[in-house]
């Protein structure tokens, strides 16, 4: 069982926090994603073992050609390619395996974060091209050695620091160092004997596989060439895909599961790829992953809101508050509506994928090209026709920590059932 | 500004992008794999990116940030994150000149 216990960012001393100016409102934010009066680099102490010089962290032209080179994975058809080879043969595959094992009365009861968790794990060694995480044992180990690397306790620490620093850290190396020796290194050997095989003529370059170790293999960015940040780079993916994927499906089929409740004749929607489509866009916008962004100001900076951001001060770019903007999503936007029509040129998904220069860069796996063929829609598609209902014996638990706009929260177990010969269609 | 002519017809390859600013409007030129010249916004009407930098393959420009699509003939998006339609400009080939009409 995965170790799904996810860490409290924590208000100490150690971040920046007497420096930082919070931003809310929709217009601004936007305002300060595109700027380039703010830099991205805005770590903490520690952020030298886990972002410095990775695309998060790049600004202006040095980001442009980190993202252009990464951009060779998922561009064109390229997200299709990972969508259609590895996240849905993964899903079906789990879901086959899960529906053969039902219990004493019919039911076929799952857990539907470790079933998430253990997809995108599965999504995400393809993209990056870790091998040997072939079974669920490996994904959850896999999983399990990025829990304690410590990549969400540091995320915020130009804010606010981390709670019990030295012992996150200490354990995070460790886990890093097991992820090198046991998944990238090897790894990354078996790409160079490929890039070796075409050099000999043996292979050509279409029989190389299409993911981001390849291109480290073949040093497509000159900071590449040793491990440093190439294994920072390939953490970053990895965790910017699992975690977040796993917890937006379990919210969706929450809010989806609540929305039929209300409202029956919607329930036949569950299959229908545009009401997924809007379900997703409301998920991601009502219940970001992320509880903030942070930039930093090159200058003095005022806003078209009256916001004064001066030279060196953090910007705390609040968009879970901002997703909530009346002024762009209605009077009723606390509440999920997977019908909204939002104005032109607006997410319907908010901010959830931030903005500018340093939009998520998995956007096109998630939402695909024409939005209904993303990975999210296809995935709850799936389960819907496989009849997925709320286990009634057991509720669902999710982690929280914070209030208000600070408020953070992560699924723990979300258990639901499958009637008795459920199938997939 | 009408038919203001930019660059001989020779000196942009088919497969190139190039951008010009006409009185302070960014905009891009492509030769196109149908042999033919297209102008439009260089600006990403998704992010503020040039497209000029990205690339072109068979009738679409990509932009190199976050890789939206956009139809050269059109206009029309072709690919997200992008929602909104680029701005076109008519082009028209006068004595071996390619111009453009603002």
């Amino acid at each position: 069982m995965m170790d799904k216990q996810a860490p409290a960012p924590r208000r100490l001393a150690g971040g920046d926090e007497a420096n930082a100016v919070e931003i809310t409102a929709y217009g601004e934010i936007l305002e300060v994603f595109r700027s380039d009066k703010f830099t991205a680099t805005v770590g903490g102490d520690h952020d030298h073992i886990y972002r410095t010089e990775t695309m998060v962290r790049l600004d202006g032209h040095d980001h442009l050609d980190r993202r252009r080179t990464m951009n060779r994975i998922l561009r064109r058809d390229g997200h299709k390619w990972f969508r259609d080879t590895a996240l849905f043969p993964t899903v079906e595959r789990n879901l086959q395996q899960l529906l053969r094992h039902a219990d004493a009365d019919g039911f076929v009861r799952v857990d539907l974060v470790t079933f998430g968790l253990r997809v995108q794990v599965a999504l995400a060694a393809a993209l990056i091209g870790l091998e040997g995480v072939d079974s669920d044992q490996k994904a959850d180990e896999l999983f399990g050695i990025f829990n304690r690397i410590g990549i969400r306790e540091t995320f915020l620490e130009a804010l606010h620091g981390f709670d019990d620093a030295d012992n996150v850290i200490a354990r995070g190396l460790e886990a890093k160092q097991q992820f090198v020796d046991h998944y990238y290194r090897p790894s990354l050997a078996a790409h160079r004997r490929l890039l070796d095989e075409v050099g000999a003529g043996h292979l050509t370059e279409e029989d190389l596989p299409h993911d981001i170790l390849t291109m480290v293999a073949a040093h497509a960015d000159p900071d590449w060439v040793d491990d440093g940040v190439a294994v920072k780079e390939v953490m970053m993916v990895f965790s910017g895909a699992v975690r977040t994927s796993a917890d937006a499906m379990a919210s969706v089929v929450d809010e989806l599961l609540r929305w039929f409740d209300a409202h029956p004749d919607d329930h036949a929607m569950g299959i229908d790829p545009n009401f997924l489509l809007g379900a997703v866009n409301e998920t991601l916008r009502l219940h970001p992953v992320q509880v903030a962004f942070l930039r930093r100001a090159r200058e003095d900076v005022l806003l078209s809101g009256g916001t004064r951001v001066g030279a060196g001060q953090l910007a705390v770019l609040r968009t879970p508050v901002a997703n909530r903007d009346r002024s762009v999503f209605g009077e009723n936007a606390d509440l999920f509506d997977p019908r909204r029509q939002v104005p032109p040129g607006q997410y319907s998904y908010g901010l959830a994928f931030g903005s500018g220069p340093h939009m998520c860069y998995g956007i096109p796996i998630v939402l695909g090209s024409e939005g209904i063929d993303g990975s999210l829609v296809h995935t709850l598609q799936m389960l819907f026709r496989a009849g997925l209902e709320r286990d009634p014996e057991r509720p669902p638990d999710k982690y929280r920590a914070g209030e208000d706009a600070r408020r953070y929260e992560s699924w723990v177990s979300y258990p639901v059932r499958f009637r008795p010969q459920a199938k997939l269609a | 500004v009408s038919n203001r002519p930019l660059f001989a017809v020779t000196e942009l390859p088919v497969g190139g992008l190039r951008r010009f600013d006409l009185d302070g409007v960014p905009i891009c030129l492509a030769h196109a794999a149908d042999g033919n010249f297209y102008a439009f916004s260089d600006t990403c009407t998704h992010e503020e990116q040039s497209l000029s930098e990205g690339e072109l393959f068979g009738m679409t420009v990509e932009c190199p940030l976050h890789s939206s699509l956009f139809d050269l003939r059109t206009g029309s998006v072709n690919g997200p994150p992008a929602m909104l339609p680029m701005k076109i400009y008519p082009v028209s080939i006068e004595s071996d000149e390619v111009c453009i009409d603002l």
